[in-house]
């Protein structure tokens, strides 16, 4: 099975599932899961093939989702619309950022990033004419596609399930690309990079503001379908939990990402039992995990998926 | 004058790496860059790659003045090189790191290679054949499909001329290659690049072993504490006294 032919497969399980899980509080992780998958794509691109790490996504989620709210509710532009310039504009933020802070690296860039994200917190908390300030901005109107307007959970799944499912085979095709060869030569030596003509600086700016986008979809999304957003949806947490996920999952896979985002959007749930301890195992999970297996998750199945079946191991989800 | 060393000098602080070198290389020719350890070789090369800018003087190729540039042009305007202390992507497939090499001549950006534009696909096809030709040559064919970090040193070393031969350079600059190579795979080598020069493509190496330098190269430069301390051909530069005192004489001796 290739492993296109294994993500439609998938895809159309993830499709059905809420004919099983139709419970309005399952169905809305489901959603989320959607939106969540759609960033951790773009970050696994930017992380995981490309070698920039970002502590500052949920700063691009909160542009998407500030920028299509407030023309919505200001302009009256469509939120379809609205999504759309969102997507841009965070997108265009990260490329003009990306520019001169990707000389850095490591630490100084997760550094570097994470005050972007505090910068961009920041600025929502104070423009209040705009944002609304601390109390943010309500009444955000659902996404309306003419023939239907998405104001359900479960046509949020599907409309926001259909993107993330298009961005997810998008992002398999292009990790087998010569684009991507550039991504990851750079990743691991930049010094290789440059001697075959790789435009570092241009290169990072690219993908930086390709994940930026995808977090500015994402952000719209989840706008037009909790229809309120505040500050507090968009601090380092938001930034640092989907890094996290997207190391449980597996760096450098896009299956990876996947399995993050899933988790990203249930594991609160899972682990709401705990109450403020919370945090604590989700840290104990992220080191326990990654101590036995620093691919992530899609490591362990690629693994075990080989035991089992030694001649899959050519088409393993983790070539991917 | 096909590529032209004006001058160059380099200062790292207050240490001139490399002061006030001048030399001609002729096209398609293979000249060797020897000198004790600090004696400026790499620091030479960063310069004729484009990594380093020199402080003072200049690069020319065929009149053209090409140092200070940025290091990513260095491909384009045919130069390719190998490194010291090998540069490869390990995680990556040796194939993979030499279609690599291919960049430049990739066409169509991001969204038509996505598409599987015509352009975009056949000019990675061209990629993937001339891949195959460049592994074959390398003697790395059978090993395709291995991750980088499976491959012995001396089998790097050739990964990475492998990826320089594939940007279609009309210079390359190899550094210490055939360090880490055993005698067979040093014989390879030196019919390799006698194949790059039947191709007029001009090779400079830095090589600390003597006898390969003096039976490979049209040219022998010797630098010492930065500074140009002999340059011909390698009977005259081995017959040289000042050559002898500072360099050769060791393994003379």
């Amino acid at each position: 099975m290739s492993s296109t032919q294994r993500a439609l497969l998938i895809a159309f399980v993830w499709l059905v599932l809420p004919v099983a899980f139709n419970q309005s509080a399952t169905l809305n992780l489901l959603v989320f899961s959607d939106i969540n998958l759609i960033q951790a794509i773009g970050l696994s691109l930017l992380f995981g093939y490309a070698g920039q790490i970002s502590l500052g996504q949920a700063g691009f989620y909160a542009i998407g989702a500030y920028v299509s709210s407030a023309l919505a509710l200001r302009t009256g532009l469509p939120p379809i619309a609205g999504m759309f310039v969102g997507t841009i504009v965070a997108g265009a933020v990260g490329y003009v950022i990306g520019r001169p802070v990707l000389r850095l690296r490591g630490y100084y860039l997760a550094m570097v990033t994470a005050a972007f994200g505090l910068i961009v917190h920041a600025i929502i908390v104070e423009w209040e004419d705009v944002t609304g300030g601390y109390s943010g901005l309500t009444g955000i109107p659902p996404i309306n596609l003419g023939v239907v307007t998405i104001d359900s959970p479960l046509r949020m799944f599907y409309f926001a399930g259909t993107i993330a499912i298009i961005v997810f085979l998008l992002a398999l095709r292009m990790v087998r690309t010569p684009y991507a060869r550039a991504m990851q030569t750079m990743r691991e030596s930049e010094a290789a990079a440059r001697s075959v003509g790789v435009n570092i600086s241009k290169l990072k700016a690219e993908v930086f503001a390709l994940a930026a986008g995808l977090s500015g979809l994402a952000g719209a999304l989840y706008a037009h379908y909790i229809g309120y957003i505040s500050p507090d949806s968009f601090t380092i947490d938001t930034s640092i939990n989907l890094l996290l996920a997207l190391v449980i999952g597996g760096v450098g896979s896009i299956w990876g990402a996947g399995i993050g985002a899933v988790l990203l959007s249930f594991l609160p749930e899972w682990l709401h039992v705990l109450k403020s301890a919370y945090g604590i195992a989700f840290g104990a999970i992220v080191i326990v995990l990654l101590t036995i297996e620093p691919g992530g998750l899609v490591a362990i199945l690629v693994s075990i998926q080989e035991r089992l079946l030694p001649k899959a191991a050519l088409d393993a989800p983790g070539k991917n | 004058m096909f590529l032209e060393i004006a001058s160059a000098s380099v200062r790292f602080g207050g240490l001139w790496a490399v002061k006030d070198v001048s030399f001609d290389v002729d096209k398609g020719s293979i000249t060797a860059v020897i000198g004790p350890n600090g004696a400026g070789k790499t620091t030479l090369f960063n310069v004729i790659s484009g990594f380093l800018p020199p402080t003072e003087g200049q690069v020319r190729l065929k009149g053209r003045v090409i140092s200070g540039r940025p290091t990513e042009d260095s491909a384009r305007i045919g130069i390719a090189r190998t490194f010291q202390t090998p540069e490869i992507c390990r995680d990556m497939t040796v194939l993979d790191n030499v279609l690599v090499g291919a960049h430049l001549h990739i066409r169509g950006g991001l969204v038509a290679q996505l598409l599987s534009l015509p352009r975009s696909a056949g000019s990675e096809r061209v990629a993937r054949s001339a891949a195959r030709e460049a592994l074959e040559r390398t003697n790395l064919w059978a090993a395709r499909d291995m991750p980088a970090a499976a491959l012995p040193l001396g089998k790097v070393r050739l990964l990475e001329i492998a990826r320089a031969l594939m940007t279609r350079p009309r210079i390359v600059l190899l550094d210490e290659s055939a360090s880490g190579l055993n005698s067979q795979e040093r014989m390879e080598l030196a019919s390799l690049i006698r194949q790059m020069r039947q191709q007029e493509i001009t090779v400079l190496l830095i090589e600390h072993n003597v006898q390969f330098v003096m039976d490979l190269a049209d040219r022998v430069v010797v630098l010492n504490n930065g500074k140009l301390l002999s340059i011909g051909a390698p009977a005259e530069v081995r017959a040289n006294p000042t050559v002898i005192t500072a360099y050769l004489g060791r393994q003379q001796a």
